[in-house]
This record gives C-alpha cells, structure tokens and sequence, in this order.
C-alpha cells in the first residue's frame, strides 16, 4: 500500500486500511472513498499520512467470476449475455441488470481477456 | 399449470424412491437443540464430538475467508461462540448437504453433455451467495440461513436427475430443442423441481424457513412469513444466472415477480456494486466448490 501525505490527498482515493483513531475505533473503513469533507475532516483531525490504494503499487486485477473471459472478445462473452436476457426484455430491471452484467463483462475482457 | 397435481406427483414420486438422500442424524438433532432455549454451547459440542469428520469439515469452512474469521478458529466451542449455533448448524448442513450428492452416478452420454451436478452446485453456491448478500443488507432474515436456502434451491433437479433420469433429460432436451426454460418444460409433465426439493427438504426436517423458499422460489407466497427469504432466492437464481455463474439445466432467465421486486427494493439497487461485492464473496465461496468436486486436499 501506499502512503499520501494529509495535503496530498484527493477525492476519490480510496482508503487501504481503515483509519482508527488512538483508541482504535474506526473512523472511516478500509475502501472508503475519499471526499472533500472527508479529507478536511482527516486534516483536522491531525493525521500526517494516510494509506491509499493503488498508490505505489499495481492494482490488484479483479478475478474473474461467471462467464469465461480468456481468448474470448467483448462480442463473443456479449452474445451468450444477451442469449440469456432474450426473453426477460420486458422486464426494466431486468434490463437494468443486463446493463451492469455487460459492463462488468466488458471491464474483465479488457482486463483479462481479448482474442 | 395444475401447480397441486404436480405437488401430488411428485409426494407420489418421492414416496416411491427407496434410498433417498439422508442427512447425517446429527444434523436433525443439531437443528431440535438450536430451538431449544437451554441449548448450552458444552451440549453442541458434544453433539458433534461424536462426528469427527463432520467436525473437521466445520472448522475448515469456518476458517475459510467467506466466514470473515479466516484462520481464526481452532475449536468447534470456539465456533460455535464466532459463528453462533445457527451459523455452525449452516456450516454442518452446507457440507453435508453437497457431499451427499456429490456420488451420484454416472449418466448417459446425451444427459452429461446437458447436465452435470457439479455445475449445478456452482449455479445453486453462486445463489446462496447472492442470496446471502441480500437477506443481510435487506434484513430480511439470518443470512446464513439464507445461504442455505439458496444452496438448496435446485436440490429436486437432483433428485431428478438420479431417480428420474429419463424424464429429466427429456425437459432438458425440450429446454434446449424448443429454447424453452426449464420450469416450462417441467410443467407440461406435471413435474416441479421446486415441489420435489421442498418435500426433501422437509423430510429431512429442516425448518419451514429453508423448506418455504425452496419450495416457492419460482411462485412467491407473499402472505408467508418466509416471503422474504423465497424473493431473495427467487432474484438470487435469476442473477446467478445473469452473471453466467455455473449451469442449471437451461439457458433463460425464469421469470422476475413484481412482488420478489418489491420486497426487495430491487428499483433502488445498484447492480454495478452489487456485482462488484458478489464477484469478491463469489471467490471466498470457492472452499465450497473444492467440497463439491471433491477436490478437497487433505
Ligand atoms: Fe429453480
Ligand atoms: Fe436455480
């Protein structure tokens, strides 16, 4: 993990441990996203440095669970998600789920995948 | 469809199978002891001193990272004080409930190109997980025993599978052939794999709050006090499958009941995260695959 100096932060970071106060209570969790108040709030509560994902170090590449990615194209892994949809079309939040499946799909090949 | 002919069929059908799947007795017994309120945590231990290979089983998924104690709990009391009674009574019948079928024979060619239990696992862990995931943030019930009722969700395909082959590969053919999904195709035969998993379930005395969503998950009973639990599995199954998780039998989504959505709240949920979480606890489940293909090393 890396370490941000209280001046450096920026909104969006997002937290690589959670922040605790002396006592150990947490004060904001591990994953937190960083806002303006929160990082005002970090600078008033007198902390030097605070633990940032992904800086100084490669993001962890997200695994890849449900349809196989390897070799395949966004076209392919698409084409089997929409086969499955194909009869639920009428359904608005099932088309709301198709819409986020595909978007994740999409990440993954990016990631992972392409033939 | 004639929903109580086909219940009728299949209490006839399960009635006439002679070696059905038994759970370990212990499990009834840990189940009577957990609704006892003098139940102490010395009594469940000793229950389950008597099986120890249940017990390791216990330990081993409750070390897992998917209980949120990874490596952490070096006894069954300690267990039990980690995961409470009704988590360690999960954790027994989750194990149990896979390795029981985890033998089942080999079929014919044309059904393993259709079917195969260890896919279905996947399909019905991934559910469970979802499952999970939503009776906690929905409050809807304990989720660990939401875990469970999403494991058990397809257990009739099961029973299908090894004690009517012939039929069940005719719905999966139909399935396939006529792109029809799976609960139509068993309907015209007067066949519900919902039906056949709840009297399994209830047969092996199981509590009303696994045997209700297993049995109801393709047709809520909104006025049930497990109505909850049933539209989490039901949307549960439903996303399992859009996610491409495992394999069920056939290819289509089954049907979203504007009543599971509702209870849900699913207009307000952001499948983008939701997605996100599952992919991260799909992967912490995956101590549950390694029971199910018996690739557990030891
Ligand atoms: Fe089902
Ligand atoms: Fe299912």
């Amino acid at each position: 993990m890396g370490m941000v100096k209280a001046a450096e932060l920026k909104a969006g970071m997002k937290l690589s441990a959670p922040l605790k106060d002396l006592a150990g209570r947490t004060l904001l969790k591990e994953g937190a996203e960083l806002t303006d108040q929160y990082i005002q709030r970090i600078r008033n509560w007198g902390f030097e440095e605070i633990a940032v994902q992904g800086e100084g170090e490669a993001p962890a590449l997200p695994p890849v669970v449900g349809y196989p990615i390897e070799g395949r194209s966004f076209a392919q892994v698409s084409e089997e998600v929409e086969r499955r949809f194909s009869r639920s079309l009428e359904d608005a939040t099932l088309r709301r789920l198709k819409t986020a499946v595909l978007g994740r799909v999409k990440e993954l090949v990016s990631l992972h995948g392409g033939s | 469809m004639a929903e109580a002919e086909a219940v009728e069929k299949m209490r006839a059908l399960i009635g006439g199978v002679r070696n059905l799947p038994t759970l370990p007795v212990i499990i009834a017994r840990l189940t009577r002891m957990l609704a006892d309120p003098e139940t102490s945590v010395k009594k469940v231990t000793g229950l389950l001193a008597e099986d120890q290979a249940l017990t390791a089983k216990i330990l081993k998924l409750a070390n897992s990272a998917y209980y949120g104690f990874p490596g952490q709990i070096a006894s069954v009391d300690h267990a039990v004080v980690m995961l409470g009674f009704g988590g360690v009574r999960d954790v027994a019948l989750s194990a149990s409930v896979i390795e029981l079928f985890r033998g089942s024979p080999a079929q014919a060619e044309e059904m393993k190109r259709l079917f195969a239990p260890d896919r279905l696992w996947e399909h019905s862990i991934a559910t469970g997980v979802a499952c999970r995931m939503l009776a906690r943030s929905r409050k809807l019930a304990d989720p660990e025993e939401a875990f469970v009722a999403g494991l058990l969700h397809d257990i009739g395909k099961l029973i299908m599978y090894e004690h009517m082959p012939v039929m069940f590969l005719e719905i999966l053919q139909d399935c396939r052939d006529r792109a029809r999904p799976f609960v139509a195709a068993e309907a015209e035969r007067d066949c519900s794999h919902a039906a056949l998993g709840r009297l399994l379930v209830e047969q092996w005395k199981l509590p009303e709050r696994i045997s209700e969503p297993v049995g109801f998950h393709h047709r809520l009973r909104p006025r049930r006090p497990t109505a909850g639990v049933t539209a989490a599995v039901q949307f549960a199954d439903i996303f399992a499958r859009a996610r491409g998780v495992g394999w069920s039998g056939d290819e289509y989504l089954p049907g979203l009941e504007p009543e599971a959505a509702r209870i849900l709240g699913l207009d307000e949920m952001d499948f983008g995260r939701f997605i996100e979480e599952f992919d991260g606890q799909m992967l912490q489940a995956s101590i549950f695959m390694e029971l199910a293909s018996g690739g557990t090393k030891q």
